[in-house]
């Protein structure tokens, strides 16, 4: 028994410890966990339920549990299990395992995609310094000037590599980075009687890992960014009633403020159209029936349901080598 | 204008996408696709490892030809290069440019997360291991039986002008 220092460098390998074991059934609670958490939350239930899944399912969740039970077996091996790299998820666990968290550790949320700070920008840009996002509001507020005096038909989220394609797109708006209104009066969306249904949710669930950790986890990461994410789409609703916009197309259908623009065309009856921005690896399968068109790159792309299907040509992939 | 290499790795995207799905057997696998490069030649300069990002630099690190950037892959392609990576838009710029593109990716372990996309096991080699690439490789096995880059986009789909068009015309569907 001796002491085992979790540094940046064997942080990344923590799961070793994990090789070649039968994790199957962890992923099985995952998803249940998922699937149901949204469930009973109210009148905009259905409107709320695509949002987070991906971010849960594809990493909170799995880092939590992997994390865990990576740890609970290093501390079978070791006196002390001391962390000088650590992430969100890993924090919550060392407090629930009681091991030593260094006060000067490394943090390593973003190369573990465990926080998105783009979903609770005011101008919804990430990584940019408070001199660009000035630029970009001055820019973004005489853009949507000259947008709304042309009229405006189509607004879009550009995820990337689809730039050439929108441009083209006659009356249309970008509204990546539309500010968030946190005024807008549209939707009670009784935020706090939301969180309390999610907490009972699974409160209700039966989990092979400490329940509170899931909790805590939900708490500093979800109901972090639910929010934002929720007053955005209000915001949203505002402009496409305000604008008599026609559709609104999305191509992400895995990132929260991507889907927050789908959920305003629920909210507001305005057609939406998601788009792929390259091969699709993961899938938002909690947008079945929910958009109205999706364009498709091929027969390999997984297909939402009650969805119709355009085959759709971008124009990154006719670039030469 | 940046430097053409015969060889270049694209380091996987994602990580525990599943229980089993662990950042240990992605680095092996990274090392284990070095080794059978540095079998197919002796000069390091030949290969380049290009990574989407600095995280992802962190995670796989290499002492080799790094280069970080999004988008910029076919910068690096020359006629004659061989890319290896997971199977996504790249593989199909790689394809359409006839540049060479063996997948690697092991959707055995990633079919547990019912939002994992594993069509393309359907139409394309993706090796699950060392022994399955190089058998690729060797064999020049890309595509399966019946299949070509012909299947990876739809010749007639609609440009999204196009397709705004045909929704705000309200056309008959297509469904």
């Amino acid at each position: 028994m001796d002491i085992f220092t979790v540094d940046r460098e064997n942080f990344y390998q923590l799961d070793s410890i994990l090789a070649g074991e039968d994790l199957a059934s962890y992923d099985i609670e995952i998803e249940n966990i998922v699937n149901g958490i949204w469930n009973g939350v109210g009148e905009h239930e259905s409107v709320i339920s695509p949002l987070f899944v991906t971010f849960l399912s594809g990493h909170l969740l799995r880092s939590l549990y992997i994390n865990y039970l990576s740890l609970t077996k290093l501390i079978n091996k070791h006196k002390t299990v001391k962390l000088d790299a650590s992430t969100l998820v890993v924090d919550i666990i060392a407090k629930h395992l009681q091991l030593e968290l260094s006060p000067k550790r490394k943090n390593l949320d973003v190369e573990f995609n465990l926080i998105v700070p783009h979903y609770s920008l005011r101008w919804g840009g990430a990584n940019t310094s408070t001199l660009k996002n000035i630029v970009r509001s001055v820019r973004y507020y005489f853009s949507e000037k000259i947008a709304k005096y042309k009229g405006i038909d189509v607004i879009f989220m550009n995820a990337g590599k689809l730039k050439d394609d929108f441009y083209k797109i006659p009356n249309s708006f970008d509204c990546r980075y539309m500010p968030i209104n946190f005024s807008s009066k549209r939707i009670n969306w009784r935020i706090d009687d939301i969180k309390d249904v999610v907490i009972d949710n699974i409160n209700n669930i039966d989990t092979s890992i400490p329940r509170e950790m899931i909790v805590e986890l939900i708490e500093e990461s979800v109901f972090k960014y639910l929010p934002d994410i929720l007053n955005r789409i209000s915001t949203l609703v505002d402009f496409i009633e305000k604008n008599k916009v026609k559709l609104v197309i999305s191509s992400g259908a895995t990132d929260d403020v991507f889907i927050s623009l789908l959920a305003a065309a629920k909210i507001t009856g305005v057609r939406s159209l998601v788009v792929p921005h390259g091969v699709v690896s993961m899938h938002n399968k909690k947008l079945n029936n929910y958009c109205d068109y999706q364009g498709v790159l091929n027969n390999f792309e997984l297909k939402y349901k009650g969805v119709e299907k355009i085959p759709f040509r971008m124009s990154w992939f006719e670039k030469k080598v | 204008m940046k430097k053409k290499y015969k060889y270049i790795i694209l380091p996987p995207e994602n990580f525990h996408t599943t229980m089993s799905d662990l950042i240990i057997d992605n680095v092996i696998m990274i090392y284990r696709i070095i080794d059978i490069l540095n079998n197919f030649t002796n000069c390091k300069s030949e290969y380049l490892i290009k990574y989407r990002s600095y995280e992802q630099l962190a995670m796989y690190p290499s002492k080799n030809n790094v280069e970080v950037g999004y988008g910029e892959l076919l910068d690096y392609c020359q006629k004659d290069s061989i890319v290896i990576g997971y199977p996504g838009s790249a593989m199909i710029e790689c394809l359409k440019n006839n540049v060479r593109f063996f997948s690697f990716n092991d959707f055995e372990k990633k079919s547990k997360n019912p939002n994992i996309n594993t069509l393309l096991t359907k139409a394309i080699y993706i090796a699950k291991n060392e022994e399955e690439l190089l058998d690729n490789i060797l064999n020049n096995k890309i595509f399966k039986p019946g299949y070509s880059v012909k299947d990876l986009l739809y010749s007639d789909g609609m440009s999204l002008c196009e397709m705004v068009s045909y929704i705000l015309n309200n056309q008959k569907s297509i469904k």
